[in-house]
């Protein structure tokens, strides 16, 4: 084990989600995919209490045309553009 | 917290700190010492696997991450020593490999670019694996292994791309 102690959570919406950051604040920190976070963790750059995973909350999965504008939602992965 | 990983197909069940990379959870919980730590730092790719078919750094993946998913280790790639997985196999038969420490990493790595690109030029196959470094600089063979396995003749890609600046080294600049 490298990075400091923390508590995980995986909320099951983005609600869910808002509303623990609301709760913890600058205690709290988002989890997407890691390879930025997870690298600052180790460093101990960055020491989060809580981590809220948000890599799978398919809400902010998705690349749709809305009109003539192309949406790609903020947790869409590299690998999927 | 609780996780249930499939690793190699086999379910497991463990209580893990969340602060547990998944490397960690591999090679000291579950005994499988393949793949290998290398740089700790999400540069060097010698700790690849594959996570639900797509390859991580799994020095950089938290074991409670890999929650109810399947991984795939080099110990559970080939069904047995003398049947081995056409990327392994690939590697032994174009010598892809020189001390071996990045090997599990590479042929990991190169199983999820296949997957992604069955029949990849030689670049695509060196801009695949840019996240995967040899220290012994075998990349030449290594290209040659990647080509192989996706049925192509490594020596006919070699012919049709005499622009490389050198053997084992990509510019990057698409000249």
């Amino acid at each position: 084990v490298i990075p400091a102690e923390f508590d995980y959570v995986r909320p099951e919406s983005v609600d869910a989600a808002v509303a623990l950051l609301g709760e913890r604040g600058d205690d709290a920190s988002l989890l997407a995919g890691g390879h930025s976070l997870l690298p600052l963790m180790k460093l101990r750059f960055a020491v989060p209490e809580l981590l809220i995973d948000i890599g799978r909350l398919e809400e902010l999965q998705y690349v749709r045309l809305d009109g003539d504008e192309i949406a790609i939602g903020a947790g869409t992965r590299h690998a999927t553009l | 917290v609780k996780v249930h990983i499939t690793v190699n197909g086999v379910p497991s069940d463990a209580e893990v700190e969340p602060r547990l990379l998944l490397v960690h959870h591999l090679r000291d919980t579950l005994g499988l010492t393949a793949t290998n730590i290398g740089c700790d730092t999400t540069s060097c790719g010698a700790c690849t696997v594959l996570l639900d078919g797509e390859s991580v750094k799994s020095c950089t993946v938290l074991a409670v991450q890999a929650d109810g998913a399947e991984v795939t280790t080099m110990e559970g790639l080939s069904p047995s020593p003398d049947e081995l997985h056409p990327v392994a196999a690939a590697f032994r038969q174009e010598h892809g490999l020189q001390c071996g420490f990045c090997t599990p990493g590479m042929v990991m790595a190169a199983v999820g670019l296949l997957h992604e690109h069955p029949r990849p030029t030689e670049r695509e196959v060196r801009e695949g694996l840019e996240g995967n470094l040899c220290r012994c600089t075998g990349y030449h063979n290594i290209v040659r292994a990647v080509l192989r396995a996706s049925g192509q003749d490594p020596d006919a890609a070699d012919e049709a791309a005499p622009d490389l600046v050198a053997p084992g080294f990509s510019t990057g600049s698409g000249a």
